[in-house]
């Protein structure tokens, strides 16, 4: 099993054979116990349920149900013709194998909100019910964490991102790709991007977004790294994840958000969030995972009814296809510990007319809380 | 069935409005008043008459009613109608949305008209109900009447353009403005392959601004209050330094990505005084144990490293005397009260506090959500006087992440350049030049005979200033102050971030620019870095680099304890520059 640091147990032992961790009131616990044993057993029983699918990811359910994550990563992925309904192309991604050895029961998810942000945890709960998180000690490597993705091997590739304050090597800190060994757990630099300009005082970030294709086995990776308020420098990367081949798809684009997704309606498409507005746009894709056209507005966050002026981080759609982009203000300026808040926006596709329907919107301020993965029990 | 036999006979013979307030002559909530027919009347009453309702648009700490409005009643269509709402009767149903304007938020409920009752009450925050058309039609009359406005169209040969009330409804209508939280909406006037944005406060009955764009572009932004603000913050004062003549002064002044407001080529009368000042960082930490804490650096609010970024242009506006002596009032004694007549001569009182009257240059940086916990609000402010004399301050406004936080900001001030100018420090001996770079702390552990008069002297062969670290409020005044040699890659341009956040002491940043050998300073090729120290306190009564949201007349209302730390340069006249380096005679006399 790795080793490595327990957020909540820094004088406790390691984690195995169900050590309690100490998080939450100890009140009520009968009841709270009764709660968790069927919150597990809903998280076993749901791959995915949509409401943790939108928050933080799940990698994993319960190991039976990994084993069957992993077969159906060998599978093609669905043709995205035979369904009405919008499909995300990053269904087959896997569990990394070193989870399997930790010993979580239910979900397992990817959270980089933890407090101080300093990069990327897993979650999940212990047999006793409790919440707790897990990270190997390379972890730490990264700092604060823009965006992650997970391919059909089961390794996490992930950005590092200015938090408050830009690292000294920002030039290649925020423009690498680093990936986490699914055998090993082992966090290391992987690709290091080609960028139109470095970045500087106007603009310290690099990578914002990250989206995984199972039908060509790419990632995709948004940058705007250079960018000033009179210049458009961004790029919107794929890379051949089997060969580490990177190509600039789509140059003079600063993006945040990414999706690569399908329907029978609208084709393959590259889902993007713009940096700049509120935009939500789409480019269409080929059956080798290039474009096939040029980029298109689909809809502003900022006219939906109660939306804002925000920048779409993070584009996820659910099983029901149902689109959930999480927002937040950005303007090129560092992000501060007191701006947690976001706003989650639903869209729902109409496969009549492949337009995209505003659901509602919801305001955030713990996301770990509104995705019920407070290690203290939601009320 | 009393209670509903009393408001149908009520509809019936009476009318409704007149009876169920008479009914609930308390309630604050302001009613939808004319084009309601009997069942929706009936509905509006019933649900201003609950208690509920009433509780959920006061103040939770002081149960004051807060500033709330019917916006719309309307029947209940079946599809809206969820689990919580199931008791409600199709037929009968009413939703009746009411909007909070303290809080910016909806309280829709549903009313049963036939079973007379309240049947859900919901809150829903940062939202506001569809407009009623008075509303929509007092943002037209605000827009078309704004004479930026008139102007616009003026220019664009469109006088009687009239605004599209799609996109008031539309585009804005349930947002609230980002900087005040008030209900904004946005008539728009499209004018072929453009439009012109009128952006429309209600809640402050006016308009906060007007933009063009571009109908075709998805990276443009749509204006609202904010975005508007930070793109002029930006243009006018970020891509270039801005020149300033006034009384006596020159300078250029700018918005940097991360050091504040910087003020550049500053001159008094033609003579060259300071070749750059900036506020590099401020510095908070919230245990002495942990080491936790931030590094806020402040700057511009597009496009930069600021943590915390311009909320407004830059301000210039007159100091007056009041306002100077209370900065000269502010400037903390250490030793007894000023023994010298001269040295009385740098703090004047009301009578010629005239001759010190100038203007200053105040700039806001702010958390959007400030003052709520963890968001934080800072302000730079440099001062001008008519004799020569000038300060520099930093503020903290609240109210960050907690009690018992430590703020220190660093000043970074490059004097213009005159062979062999010195800075001078108080010793038991007088006042003796500083050859090497190094740091001090102040106040000295033991204080000195001289403590009443300013701690340090700059001097020039053409002017000297004696300089007095301000704090307001004058408490716990203590600061860290370092001398380094300048190179031009140690702060010129913009510096990130620099040193820990959480060091209590003199490891600020500024001391791993002294060379080990120090470096001499003598050839007065040197840098001041200034460095006070701040603690914040919530306690009521004593509240310090703290805000407060109050409830004042129904609408929340933040009352704020600034804490100002900065340095006065008071220019020195002859007499009173002799006194200033001397030693105080009468406490040498005590010794």
């Amino acid at each position: 099993m790795p080793s490595g640091p327990w957020r909540h147990q820094k004088k406790n032992p390691p984690l195995p054979s169900g050590s309690a961790l100490s998080t939450g009131s100890a009140s009520r616990p009968v009841r709270r116990a009764f709660r968790q044993w069927v919150l597990a057993g809903i998280l076993a029983l749901t791959p995915l349920p949509w409401v943790y699918a939108q928050s933080l990811p799940a990698i994993a359910q319960s190991p039976a149900a990994a084993d069957k994550t992993q077969a159906s990563a060998r599978t093609p992925a669905r043709t995205p013709a035979r369904t009405s309904r919008p499909v995300a192309l990053d269904a087959c991604a896997a569990m990394p194998q070193f989870a399997r050895q930790l010993r979580f029961i239910g979900g397992l998810y990817l959270s980089t909100n933890l407090k101080n942000r300093d990069g990327l945890f897993l979650m999940g709960r212990l047999p006793n019910g409790q919440m707790a998180s897990w990270r190997h000690p390379s972890w730490a490597e990264t700092g604060p964490v823009s965006a992650y993705a997970r391919d059909k091997r089961g390794n996490i590739y992930l950005a590092a991102t200015p938090f408050v304050q830009a690292a000294s090597d920002a030039a290649w800190r925020y423009r690498t790709v680093w990936k986490i060994d699914s055998t090993t757990g082992v966090l290391k630099p992987w690709l290091t991007l080609p960028v139109a300009a470095k970045p500087h005082a106007g603009n310290p970030y690099g990578i914002l977004g990250m989206a995984y294709d199972c039908t060509t086995d790419s990632l995709y990776v948004t940058s705007v790294m250079g960018s000033d308020y009179e210049h458009k420098k961004g790029i919107v990367y794929r890379i051949d994840v089997g060969t580490g081949t990177v190509e600039k798809l789509i140059t003079g684009l600063d993006a945040m958000g990414v999706l690569a997704m399908a329907s029978a309606k609208t084709g393959k498409q590259l889902l993007l969030g713009s940096a700049r507005s509120s935009a939500v746009l789409a480019v269409p894709l080929d059956r080798h995972g290039k474009t096939a056209g040029k980029p298109r507005l689909l809809f502003r966050l900022q006219q939906a009814a109660g939306g804002r002026d925000d920048r779409a981080r993070r584009l996820q759609l659910n099983r029901a296809g149902e689109l959930t982009i999480k927002a937040m203000d950005f303007d090129f300026t560092l992000r501060s510990a007191s701006d947690a808040e976001e706003r989650w926006y639903r869209y729902q596709l109409d496969p009549a007319t492949g337009q995209w329907k505003f659901k509602n919107v919801k305001m955030v301020r713990d996301r770990l809380r509104a995705a019920g993965l407070s290690a203290r029990p939601a009320d | 069935m009393s209670l509903r036999f009393f408001f149908i006979t009520c509809l019936t013979l009476f009318g409704c409005v007149s009876m169920a307030a008479a009914a609930n002559p308390a309630s604050p909530i302001k009613a939808l008043a004319g084009g309601l027919d009997q069942s929706r009347a009936l509905a509006q009453q019933l649900a201003l008459a609950s208690p509920l309702v009433q509780k959920k648009l006061q103040d939770p700490a002081t149960g004051q009613p807060l500033r709330a409005e019917v916006f719309a009643v309307y029947p209940v269509s079946g599809n809206e109608l969820g689990s919580a709402h199931e008791r409600c009767n199709g037929s009968g149903c009413y939703r009746v949305d009411i909007y909070d304007w303290a809080r910016n938020a909806t309280v829709s409920v549903w009313v049963d008209t036939l079973a007379v009752q309240v049947q859900a009450v919901q809150r829903l925050p940062d939202s506001s109900p569809e407009l009623p058309d008075h509303w929509i039609q007092q943002a037209i009359a605000l827009a078309q009447h704004d004479k930026r406005v008139r102007q616009a169209l003026a220019k664009a040969q469109k006088t009687h353009a009239a605004p599209d009330m799609a996109r008031v409804r539309t585009s804005l209508n349930h947002t609230a403005c980002e900087l005040s939280r008030h209900l904004c909406v946005a008539p728009t006037f499209e004018l072929g392959d453009k439009a012109l944005w009128a952006i429309v406060d209600l809640t402050a009955q006016r308009v906060v601004g007007v933009k063009w764009t571009d109908l075709g572009d998805y990276d443009a932004d749509l204006p609202t209050e904010s975005n508007l603000i930070k793109h002029q913050i930006y243009r006018d004062y970020c891509r270039g330094p801005v020149s300033l003549k006034r009384d006596g002064w020159e300078m250029q002044y700018q918005l940097t990505a991360s050091d504040g407001l910087r003020l550049s080529a500053l001159k008094y009368r033609g003579q060259p005084i300071l070749q750059d000042v900036r506020l590099v960082d401020y510095h908070v930490s919230y245990s002495d144990k942990d080491g936790f804490g931030y590094n806020d650096a402040i700057g511009c609010p597009l496009f930069s490293s600021a943590a915390v970024a311009a909320f407004a242009p830059p301000q210039i506006r007159t100091v007056d005397s009041k306002q100077a002596v209370k900065e000269i009032a502010q400037t903390p004694e250490t030793g007894d009260k000023l023994p010298v007549k001269e040295a009385v001569a740098e703090k004047p009182d009301e009578k010629n506090a005239t001759a010190i009257s100038g203007f200053e240059i105040l700039q806001d940086f702010r958390h959007p959500l400030w003052p709520k916990p963890c968001n934080y609000r800072y302000q730079q402010r440099y001062r001008f006087y008519a004799d020569g004399s000038f300060s520099l301050a930093a503020a903290n406004l609240g109210r960050g992440c907690g009690a018992h936080a430590v703020y220190r900001f660093l000043f970074r001030i490059q004097p213009a350049f005159y062979p062999g100018q010195q800075w001078l420090k108080k010793s038991p001996h007088g006042f003796q030049p500083v050859t090497q770079e190094s740091w001090q702390a102040w106040p000295e552990k033991t204080a000195l005979a001289t403590d009443a008069l300013p701690p340090w002297r700059w001097q020039t062969p053409e002017f000297s200033y004696a300089v007095q670290p301000v704090f307001e409020p004058p408490e716990q005044a203590r600061a860290y102050v370092y001398l380094v040699r300048h190179h031009s890659d140690e702060g010129d341009s913009n510096l990130p971030t620099l040193g820990s956040c959480c060091h209590l002491d003199h490891r600020q940043g500024p001391e791993s620019l002294i060379d080990q050998p120090p470096e001499s300073i003598t050839d007065g090729r040197w840098v001041l870095w200034y460095v006070p120290v701040i603690e914040n306190n919530p306690t009521p009564g004593q509240e310090r680099c703290w805000a407060e949201t109050r409830l004042v007349n129904g609408v929340y209302q933040v009352k704020v304890w600034p804490c100002w730390a900065g340095l006065r340069f008071q220019r020195q006249s002859g007499a009173a520059e002799r006194a200033a380096t001397q030693e105080n005679p009468r406490k040498k006399e005590n010794h």
